[in-house]
C-alpha cells in the first residue's frame, strides 16, 4: 500500500463522508414541521394553482425518493436551487459572499496564527516564570469571552464612545468609493471584527503552542541540543518550536475549513456580508434551500482541508506513513 | 547576520502595523460628503434582499418604505390629522357610481429613463401586478377583465371594479405605477423580474443597492413635481437594534426606518446630545385572535369574553410597554371618525369573568384550580401562538398567561418562528392554536382590515384567523363597503365594530405607540404621522425633511 494507499484511503473515507452529509443535509430540512412554501407567502391568499406552481418550481411536487434525485442530480451541475428569500440561485448568493468572509477570516487567522505561536512558544519556554502566568492568564481569558460579547463591547468603546471605527458594514455605505480609497475604506470596516477575531484564535493558538512546546522541552533530542552547547534561540527555533507546532499545523487546517463557514457571531455582530452572516439570516428566514447549501458548504470546505491536512501529515510526519 | 535579520523583520511588520492603523483610523474622514443626505436605519431582518416586486414590497420594512420614494402612485394618502387623499401621479379623479373611476394623469411625468409616464402604463399595472402576486391584489384594484380597462387618451384612464368602492379614498391605493416599456417581457410573473435599475417615476432615483446592505438614491432632479430637499436617502442595515441604537446616537443615520426603538431605550436617547424622541400613536394594533374552529370552550363566546374580562390591559401596557401604548377597542383608530366611540371596554374584572364563566356552567369540578368544560368534562387548557420573533408580544403572552390563570383557564404558551406563525395562524381549520397574538397595521385607509373576519362562505379569501363565521357580519360588511352615502356608511361601521366587540372572534387588546427617535443636528421638517415618521403610509418625510439653515 505504502503513501499511494494511505492517500487513497483518505480521499474515498471523505467521498463517503461528503455522501452521508448529502444524505443528512437533504433529510434534516424535510424533518422541519411546515410546508416551507407555504411558509415563502406571509400573504394568505395565495390561490392554490400559485401554490402547487411554486411546488413544482422548487421541485417539491416530487416525492421524497424524486426530490432525492432531483437534488443529487442538482449537485451535480452545481445547482443547489433557488434561495427562497433571495429569489436567486443559492450558489450565486453564496458565491458573492464567500470573498468577505475569506478576506476577514484568513486576515484574522494569519495574524491569530503568528501571535498565538510567538506568545505561546515564548510561554511554553519560559514556562513556570511570570511571563508564562501571564500569557497562560491572557489565553485563557482571550479564549473563553464569547466573540460576540466582545464585538459588542469592542462596538460600544471603539465605534460609539471613542468613534474611531464604523458600527458594521464592509465598506462605508453609498460612499462611491474606489482603488485605494475602497481598499482603505475595507481595513478601515474591517479592523474591529477581525481583531475580536484574532483575540478569540490567539487565545487558542497560545494555549495549543504552549503546551505542545512544553511537551517538546521535556524530550530527550532538546536535553542533546542543550549539550551540545546550542543558543537557547537557535534550540527554540530549530529544535522546539519546529516539533511543536504540528498540532498547531492541524489545528490551522482545520480552522482553515471554518472560515468558509465564517464567523457568524462576528459577521451577525458588525454587520460584515458574508457567509455567517448569511447564514443567520437564512435561519431566521427559514430559507431552506439556502441553508442547505450553505450546510453542504461548510462540510465539504471542513471535509476538504481536513483532507489536505491528513495528506500534509501523511507527507511530514513519518510515523503516520509507519503506521499506514 | 541572524539578529539583525529578526531585527529588520520586526522593524517591517511594527511598520506595516502602523501603516494599517493610521490608514484605517483616518478611514472615517473619507465618509464626509458635501449634500445633503439622509441616511435611515434599519435592522438586516427588516432589509430587502433584491429589487424584485412582490411580498418584499409589502411586508419587508425596508421595501415597503423604499418602493414609494422610486415609483410614483396614482395618489397618496396625505399627511395627519386628515390623511386625506392628494393626487401624485393623477391630478385628479371622477366617478359617478363608484364602480367605474376616471383618473386623469400628469402630461409632464417622466420615468427615471427619460420614457414619458402614461395611461398604458397604469393600465398595465393595474392589471398584471395584482395577478402576479396576491399580496397585491386588493378589493380596491380588484377588476374583472382587462377589457374593463380602458386607455382613453395618453393622460386618460378608466376602469371598472368589481364591486362599488365609495368612501374617503378613490381606488388603486399604494400602487407602484411601473413604466410598461420594461416589465412588458415579464408581465406573466413580474415577481421573477429582477429589476436591477428600479425605474421609476418617482422623486428618487436609485442610484446603488446592494442586497441585504444598503440602497443608495438620489434626488430625481428631473420630477414633474415638487423636488424633496435633499440630494440623497440611504437605507443603511445593521447587525441588530443594539448596533442600530448606537448608529442613530453616534449620528450615522437620522433616525430608524420602521419599528422605532423599544420602550427601554428611550430615557438613554433622552438623554443624548442632538437627539430627540418622538412618540407618535401608532399604526400597529394587537389583538387576541380565538380560533373558533377548534372544538374547545373557546367557541363559547362567554369564555371569551370572560377571557376579555380577566385580561389586565393597564398592567400589560406598564409592564410590557412601559406605558408607551394604549388600550385598543377596534380595527378603526379613535381619531378617525368611523371610529364607534360606544364599544363594549372588557375592563378588568375578574370577578365578573368569574361570575360569567360559573353561570355558564364552566366551573372547577375536580379542585385542580382549573375549570372545566361542562360539555366535555375536561380541564380548559389553552394554546396560545405566539411568534418568537415578537418579543413585546410573548411577554404580553406570558402576563395574559398569567392573569387568566386566576379566573381558572390555563394557559399553555405555542412559541414558534414567524414563518411557522403564519403557516398555523392562517389555516385555523387546521387546529394548531387555541388563541394567537395577532398584529397588523390597517392605516386610516384601513377598510381591507375587515377582510380578517369575513367569513370563508362569505367570500372570505383566508385572511379570516379565526375562523369567524357570520352571515349576518358579511352583509353589514358589503353594505359598509359599498354604501356611498357617508352618514349611513358611517353606521354600518358603526355595526361592524359593535357586532366584533360584541362576538369577540378577534379580541382588540393595544396599540403601541411609535417611539422614534431621531437627530436634532442637521435636518428639520420630518413629517410625523401615526406609526411615526416612516412607514408604509408615511414617505413626506423623505419629500421634506431639509437641512436645517
Amino acid at each position: 500500500m505504502g503513501l499511494r494507499g494511505f492517500i487513497f484511503r483518505k480521499i474515498v473515507a471523505a467521498c463517503l463522508t461528503i455522501v452521508a452529509i448529502v444524505c443528512v443535509n437533504f433529510a434534516i430540512f424535510r424533518m422541519a414541521p411546515g410546508d416551507p412554501i407555504r411558509m415563502m407567502f406571509r400573504d394568505p391568499r395565495v390561490s392554490a394553482e400559485n401554490l402547487q406552481l411554486m411546488k413544482e418550481k422548487f421541485g417539491l411536487d416530487k416525492p421524497l425518493s424524486g426530490q432525492f434525485v432531483a437534488y443529487v442530480k442538482g449537485l451535480t451541475r452545481g445547482d443547489l436551487g433557488l434561495s427562497f428569500s433571495h429569489r436567486r440561485p443559492v450558489l450565486e448568493v453564496i458565491a458573492e459572499k464567500i470573498p468577505p468572509t475569506l478576506l476577514l477570516v484568513i486576515t484574522a487567522l494569519v495574524i491569530a496564527v503568528f501571535l498565538g505561536v510567538v506568545l505561546g512558544a515564548l510561554a511554553g519556554w519560559r514556562s513556570g516564570t511570570r511571563f508564562d502566568t501571564f500569557i497562560l492568564t491572557a489565553s485563557l481569558t482571550m479564549y473563553s469571552i464569547p466573540t460576540f460579547a466582545l464585538g459588542i463591547i469592542f462596538l460600544l468603546i471603539f465605534a460609539y464612545h471613542i468613534a474611531i471605527f464604523p458600527l458594521g458594514g464592509i465598506v462605508t455605505p453609498a460612499s462611491g468609493f474606489e482603488g485605494f480609497e475602497l481598499v482603505r475604506d475595507v481595513l478601515w470596516h474591517m479592523f474591529l471584527p477581525a481583531i475580536s477575531i484574532v483575540i478569540w484564535y490567539v487565545g487558542e493558538y497560545v494555549l495549543l503552542t504552549r503546551s505542545s512546546m512544553i511537551d517538546v522541552m521535556g524530550q530527550e533530542y532538546i536535553t542533546t541540543a542543550r549539550a551540545k552547547g546550542l543558543k537557547n534561540f537557535r534550540i527554540l527555533k530549530r529544535h522546539a518550536l519546529r516539533n511543536a507546532l504540528l498540532p498547531v499545523v492541524t489545528i490551522t487546517g482545520v480552522n482553515l475549513g471554518f472560515a468558509v463557514a465564517g464567523v457568524i457571531e462576528a459577521e451577525t455582530v458588525f454587520s460584515w456580508p458574508g457567509v455567517g452572516r448569511l447564514v443567520y439570516d437564512a435561519v431566521s428566514k427559514r430559507d431552506y434551500p439556502l441553508l442547505q447549501g450553505v450546510f453542504l458548504l461548510f462540510a465539504f470546505s471542513v471535509v476538504t482541508a481536513n483532507l489536505i491536512i491528513d495528506l500534509i501529515y501523511g507527507y511530514i510526519d513519518p510515523r503516520i506513513k509507519v503506521r499506514s | 547576520m541572524v539578529g539583525r535579520k529578526n531585527k529588520h523583520t520586526a522593524l517591517v511588520v511594527c511598520l506595516m502595523g502602523i501603516c494599517i492603523l493610521v490608514l484605517t483610523f483616518s478611514g472615517n474622514v473619507l465618509a464626509k460628503s458635501k449634500k445633503a443626505r439622509l441616511s435611515v436605519g434599519f435592522t438586516t431582518e427588516e432589509a430587502l434582499a433584491n429589487l424584485q416586486t412582490g411580498e418584499a414590497w409589502q411586508y419587508t420594512e425596508m421595501g415597503a418604505v423604499f418602493w414609494p420614494l422610486v415609483y410614483d402612485q396614482l395618489w397618496i394618502l396625505g399627511p395627519p390629522p386628515n390623511y386625506d387623499p392628494l393626487p401624485m401621479l393623477a391630478t385628479r379623479w371622477e366617478t359617478e357610481d363608484f364602480q367605474t373611476w376616471r383618473f386623469y394623469l400628469q402630461k409632464n411625468a417622466k420615468f427615471h429613463d427619460g420614457k414619458p409616464v402614461k395611461a398604458a402604463d397604469v393600465a398595465f399595472t393595474l392589471w398584471y401586478l395584482p395577478k402576479s402576486d396576491p399580496s397585491w391584489d386588493f378589493p380596491d384594484n380588484d377588476i374583472e377583465s382587462k377589457k374593463l380597462i380602458k386607455v382613453i387618451d395618453d393622460y386618460t384612464i378608466e376602469f371598472t371594479l368589481v364591486n362599488k368602492w365609495p368612501g374617503k379614498y378613490p381606488p388603486a391605493s399604494w400602487m407602484p405605477i411601473l413604466p410598461e416599456h420594461i416589465w412588458k417581457p415579464h408581465k406573466r410573473k413580474l415577481t421573477r423580474f429582477k429589476n436591477e435599475k428600479a425605474i421609476g417615476s418617482g422623486p428618487f432615483k436609485l442610484k446603488k443597492f446592494k442586497g441585504g446592505e444598503y440602497i443608495w438614491m438620489v434626488k430625481n432632479e428631473d420630477y414633474w413635481g415638487e423636488k424633496p430637499y435633499v440630494d440623497e436617502v440611504v437605507f443603511k442595515s445593521f447587525g441588530g437594534q443594539d448596533a442600530l441604537n448606537l448608529a442613530l446616537k453616534k449620528g450615522e443615520v437620522e433616525f430608524i426606518g420602521y419599528n422605532g426603538a423599544s420602550p427601554l431605550s428611550v430615557e438613554d436617547f433622552k438623554k443624548t446630545k442632538n437627539v430627540d424622541v418622538a412618540v407618535s400613536p401608532g399604526i400597529e394594533l394587537v389583538w387576541i385572535a380565538f380560533n373558533l374552529h377548534k372544538k374547545t370552550a373557546i367557541q363559547d363566546k362567554v369564555v371569551r369574553q370572560a377571557i376579555m374580562y380577566g385580561v389586565n390591559r393597564d398592567r400589560i401596557i406598564k409592564m410590557v410597554y412601559l406605558g408607551y401604548a394604549k388600550p385598543a377597542d377596534s380595527f378603526i383608530y379613535p381619531e378617525l371618525p368611523e371610529h364607534n366611540p360606544n364599544l363594549p371596554q372588557y375592563d378588568y374584572n375578574p370577578d365578573v369573568a368569574k361570575k360569567m364563566l360559573n353561570d355558564a356552567g364552566y366551573v372547577d369540578k375536580d379542585g385542580d384550580g382549573i375549570r372545566n368544560d361542562p360539555k366535555t368534562g375536561q380541564d380548559i387548557v389553552l394554546e396560545f401562538l405566539v411568534p418568537s420573533d415578537w418579543p413585546q408580544e410573548v411577554k404580553m403572552a406570558k402576563l395574559i398567561r398569567e392573569q387568566v390563570k386566576d379566573i381558572g383557564i390555563e394557559v399553555k404558551m405555542k412559541v414558534v418562528d414567524l414563518d411557522t406563525y403564519y403557516e398555523f395562524i392562517y389555516t385555523p381549520t387546521d387546529d394548531k392554536f387555541d388563541l394567537s397574538i395577532s398584529a397588523e397595521e390597517p392605516g386610516p385607509n384601513g377598510s381591507w382590515i375587515w377582510e380578517f373576519v369575513r367569513s370563508f362562505e362569505g367570500g372570505g379569501k383566508g385572511w379570516n384567523q379565526s375562523y369567524y363565521n357570520n352571515p349576518k357580519f358579511d352583509e353589514f360588511l358589503e353594505s359598509y363597503l359599498t354604501e356611498t352615502d357617508s352618514a349611513k356608511r358611517k353606521e354600518f361601521a358603526y355595526k361592524l365594530q359593535e357586532i366584533i366587540a360584541e362576538d369577540l372572534p378577534c379580541a382588540l387588546l393595544v396599540r403601541p405607540d411609535l417611539i422614534g427617535p431621531y437627530r436634532t443636528d442637521k435636518l428639520e421638517g420630518h413629517v410625523e404621522t401615526m406609526g411615526g415618521f416612516s412607514n408604509w403610509i408615511n414617505s413626506w418625510s423623505y419629500f421634506k425633511i431639509k437641512p436645517k439653515e
